[in-house]
């Protein structure tokens, strides 16, 4: 069986050394290039006949996301996995977006790498499992408990005044100005609006009213 | 008939014709003395009386001679009589015509008299008596001290209205003044030529043709005329005379004499400039300082007043001009009278004439006669005479000791400027100072305010890339180092050089997994680097989503209008730490269950609110605090939000929560 080939980007030598030795030490794994920048990484990826690429994020010149998207695009059968010291899922799916197959954190690299490449190199998806939390995370905690528009006829006429008002972001002192009433009352009303449509925040006000269709969402 | 006779028959008659003759005469001479109004008197010089007539007895009070008799006239005499003089007189010459004196009556009161008198000797010389007359001239005198007094009262009134009269004898040409004429034109009566042609030297030059004119008119028509003129006087000074006159005929209808008045109406006529003046003067410093009231700017007031003075004093070119702390002069409006060239734009450099520089810096006004014979704009000079300044009355406006401005009226030709200008170009100059100074003063506090918040915004500047540059340095250099630590141990572990389970290895690596976990909460809490790459939105979303693990409190964010949107990165930066500082004054004080964040971008506005549903504050007490820390949490935002042009409004009391809304004006 073939041995998968490898190309490792990363302009820290050691890290790179480290890398090179656990992956040589696999009999099924061969390091076959190696780059110290983004460009060198590109010409790497185009030159080299590999199966993955393993490539910082944080390269001086080309930034590992525009050597992911290019490899992507003129290199689509090479993997990219992407080493990475950011843990913020946001950037997670902006390179998942450019492209890349893979996204591990550099301390847990050592751990990690291996088995990363070989998901990769299989043709999954790798996500670190801390970020793997992370995204599970805010899927579950979906915009919570969104109030009960059916409910909503029962406002007062005031009372769904001051609720738009309040969606709409007026204080309530310049609720209490427009209407002409005072602004314990402007209080008084979003206190028993919110306990009337079971709302917890001033977020989910503001939801209610994006449902209600009196706040455009864009 | 014997001729014996005859003859003395004839004597005989002769004798008694005579002895009539004389008896008549002395009759006569009796009847004279007794009748006579004139008193009549024969003493000795001892002061006996040897006779009286009844009219001196009357004249004295006396009833009979006896009684006069009696006295002894040494006696009479009152204390202030020259009775000794009267003797040594009569002594010496015989005779004393016309003294008039006065005389004590019998009642005490007193009598003038005139007297004359003669000392009657004996053929040896010896003095026998004095005899005389007395003329009693009372009411002459009284008549005459009244004359007197009501000349006197004419010439005090004279002296008074400053009004002289005059009379021109025109045949004899011979001009009469009265005492004040004379004081009106500056003469001592000797010096005066008392001529027509000498009346003429007293006028000032330029009228003496029109008061020719006038007097010569009146000796045509015999009209009264009425002139004003000014006159001369020999030390130079000028005095303005309003004269009056008229001719006056003699019986044949010639003219015979002119006569006439002159009052001296200089201090009336100064007075009614004066009032003039200083009516005039109120209305151009009342327009000015309407001009202040109304609220015009300070270019508009400096404008008004320029203009207004220069209107005011037509003959000379007025500016204001600025003085930088380079003392360099700007003239920034000038208004000049036809001809002269427009100042307005011109600089000069103060520090080339620096004793110039000095006058302005320690003077109230500096005033130059004539700007050729003044030391100090000797460096000046050919700027001067190419703006053809001659003369020039300078203001200067000073600000806090600093020289800041400079009124200025100046003249194309050598003037002396009067009290009146000096205090006019002052006053005006003291109006502008005011205004100017308090535009000085806005200016700085403006300019310190901008400072402080350039400062500020320096400052957050700074420390945000400071932040910046470490949170990198942790990931991309200790991160590095961490990995290349952990690829390490990972190596001893694989390669066998220590066994794959020696517990110090283990330990090692999970010291080292914490140590880079470590590093890169320390730089993501100093500053994510998302804010910079993937903008507001997603970072805050992620602190939120992170921060809930810590805090005591649910936070639900909503965001909208700003997912694809990035916003200028001081704002980004900006309302990222004061969602963070208002959450961390929730997690402080607030013992909050509910926050939520709302982010809201719509037409270029972004709207961040903070509510909690914690127990709340009142804002005002906070404020007025003295410097706590929490009252300086809420100074610190304030601040960033107004280093990016946005207001922050918290609104809180105490049970009812806290919101704090940052509006951010976002310019497209």
């Amino acid at each position: 069986m073939a041995k998968l080939r490898i190309l490792l980007a990363d302009d820290h030598t050691v890290v790179r050394e480290g890398l090179k030795a656990l992956i040589n030490a696999q009999p099924d794994m061969s390091v076959v290039g190696e780059a110290d920048t983004g460009q060198g990484a590109w010409q790497l990826a185009q030159s080299e006949a590999a199966d993955v690429i393993v490539m910082d994020l944080s390269l001086p010149d080309l930034s590992g996301a525009r050597v992911t998207a290019r490899i992507k695009q003129a290199r689509p059968q090479l993997k990219v996995l992407v080493l990475t010291a950011y843990e913020d899922k946001s950037y997670m799916r902006q390179l998942f977006e450019a492209g890349a197959a893979g996204y591990l954190l550099k301390r847990a690299a050592a751990q990690e790498v291996i088995g990363a490449i070989r998901t990769v190199a299989a043709g999954g998806l790798y996500i670190d499992p801390t970020l793997a939390s992370k995204v599970v995370d805010s899927f579950v905690r979906q915009p919570a408990s969104g109030g009960k528009p059916q409910r909503g006829g029962e406002l007062s006429e005031r009372e769904q005044e001051v609720l738009r008002l309040i969606a709409w972001g007026y204080s309530n002192k310049e609720i209490a100005a427009r209407l002409n009433i005072s602004v314990k009352t402007v209080e008084t009303y979003k206190t028993r609006l919110m306990e009337k449509l079971d709302l917890r925040s001033r977020a989910d006000i503001v939801r209610y009213a994006v449902r209600q269709g009196w706040l455009q969402e864009n | 008939m014997p001729t014996g006779k005859v003859q003395d028959l004839r004597m005989d008659v002769e004798r008694r014709r005579i002895e009539e003759a004389l008896r008549a005469s002395e009759r006569r001479a009796r009847d004279l003395f007794e009748s006579i109004p004139i008193g009549i008197y024969r003493t000795t010089p001892d002061g006996r009386v040897l006779l009286a007539n009844p009219a001196l007895l009357r004249m004295l009070g006396f009833d009979s001679f006896a009684e006069y008799a009696a006295r002894n006239l040494e006696q009479e005499f009152l204390a202030s009589y020259p009775r000794k003089l009267f003797k040594e007189r009569l002594e010496r010459d015989g005779v004393i015509r016309g003294l008039e004196a006065i005389w004590q009556r019998r009642d005490g009161t007193t009598v003038f008299v005139r007297e004359n008198a003669r000392a009657v000797r004996d053929h040896t010389g010896h003095m026998l008596y004095y005899e005389g007359t007395v003329e009693d001239i009372t009411e002459r005198k009284q008549a005459e001290e009244k004359l007197a007094a009501s000349e006197k009262q004419l010439a005090e009134a004279q002296k008074i209205a400053h009004l002289g009269s005059w009379e021109w004898d025109v045949a004899a040409d011979r001009v009469t003044w009265s005492d004040e004429l004379f004081r009106i034109f500056g003469l001592r009566p000797q010096e005066f030529g008392t001529t027509y042609e000498a009346f003429l030297n007293c006028i000032h030059p330029d009228d003496r043709e029109q008061v020719c004119k006038m007097i010569g008119q009146a000796f045509s028509d015999h009209q009264p005329f009425n002139f004003y003129h000014r006159s001369m006087r020999p030390d130079g000074t000028v005095r303005i005379v309003h004269g009056r006159g008229e001719a006056v005929m003699d019986d044949a209808g010639r003219l015979a004499r002119m006569i006439g008045t002159a009052q001296d109406i200089t201090e009336h006529k100064q007075a009614e400039e004066a009032l003039l003046r200083s009516q005039t003067r109120l209305r151009l410093l009342n327009s000015i300082s309407t001009a202040i009231r109304a609220d015009m700017s300070v270019a508009q007031i400096i404008a008004c007043a320029v203009t207004q003075t220069q209107q005011y004093f037509p003959s000379f070119r007025v500016a204001y001009s600025t003085i930088d702390e380079r003392n360099r002069l700007t003239v920034n409006h000038a208004i000049e009278p036809a001809g002269l060239p427009p100042l307005t734009g011109l600089t000069i450099d103060l520090t080339s004439a620096p004793d110039y520089l000095a006058a302005l810096r320690r003077n109230a006004a500096v005033v130059v006669a004539d700007v050729n014979q003044d030391a100090r704009l000797a460096p000046l000079q050919e700027k001067l005479r190419v703006n053809s300044t001659a003369a020039m009355l300078n203001v200067p406006v000073r600000h806090s000791d600093k020289l800041i401005g400079l009124f200025c009226c100046d003249a194309p030709t050598a003037h002396s400027w009067t009290e009146h200008e000096r205090e006019t170009v002052k006053e005006v100059a003291a109006y502008l100072s005011v205004v100017i100074r308090e535009a000085h003063a806005e200016q700085e506090r403006q300019r310190s305010e901008l400072e402080r918040a350039e400062l500020l915004r320096r400052l957050v500047t700074v420390q945000e890339k400071e932040r910046r540059r470490i949170a990198l340095e942790l990931h991309d250099q200790l991160g590095q180092d961490i990995t290349a630590l952990m690829l390490g141990l990972k190596a001893l572990q694989d390669f066998g050089a220590l066994p794959a389970d020696d517990e110090r290895l283990l330990q090692l690596m999970r010291l080292t997994d914490q140590l880079g976990c470590e590093a890169h909460r320390i730089a993501w809490e100093l500053r994510p680097s998302a804010l910079d790459d993937l903008g507001l939105h997603v970072t805050l979303r992620n602190y939120l989503e992170e921060g809930a693990k810590r805090f005591d409190f649910t936070v639900d964010f909503h965001s909208n209008g700003l997912a694809d949107r990035r916003l200028p990165p001081p704002v980004e930066t900006a309302v990222y730490r004061i969602v963070q500082e208002a959450l961390t004054n929730v997690s402080k004080h607030a013992q909050a269950q509910h926050v939520s964040v709302l982010l809201e971008y719509r037409q270029g506005r972004l709207l961040v609110i903070v509510e909690d549903d914690g127990r709340g504050f009142d804002t005002d007490e906070v404020l007025r605090a003295a410097n706590t820390e929490r009252r300086m949490g809420l100074i610190g935002m304030h601040e960033r939000v107004r280093l990016v042009g946005g207001e922050l409004e918290i609104e809180s009391a105490p049970g009812a929560g806290t919101t704090v809304y940052v509006r951010v004006p976002i310019s497209r």
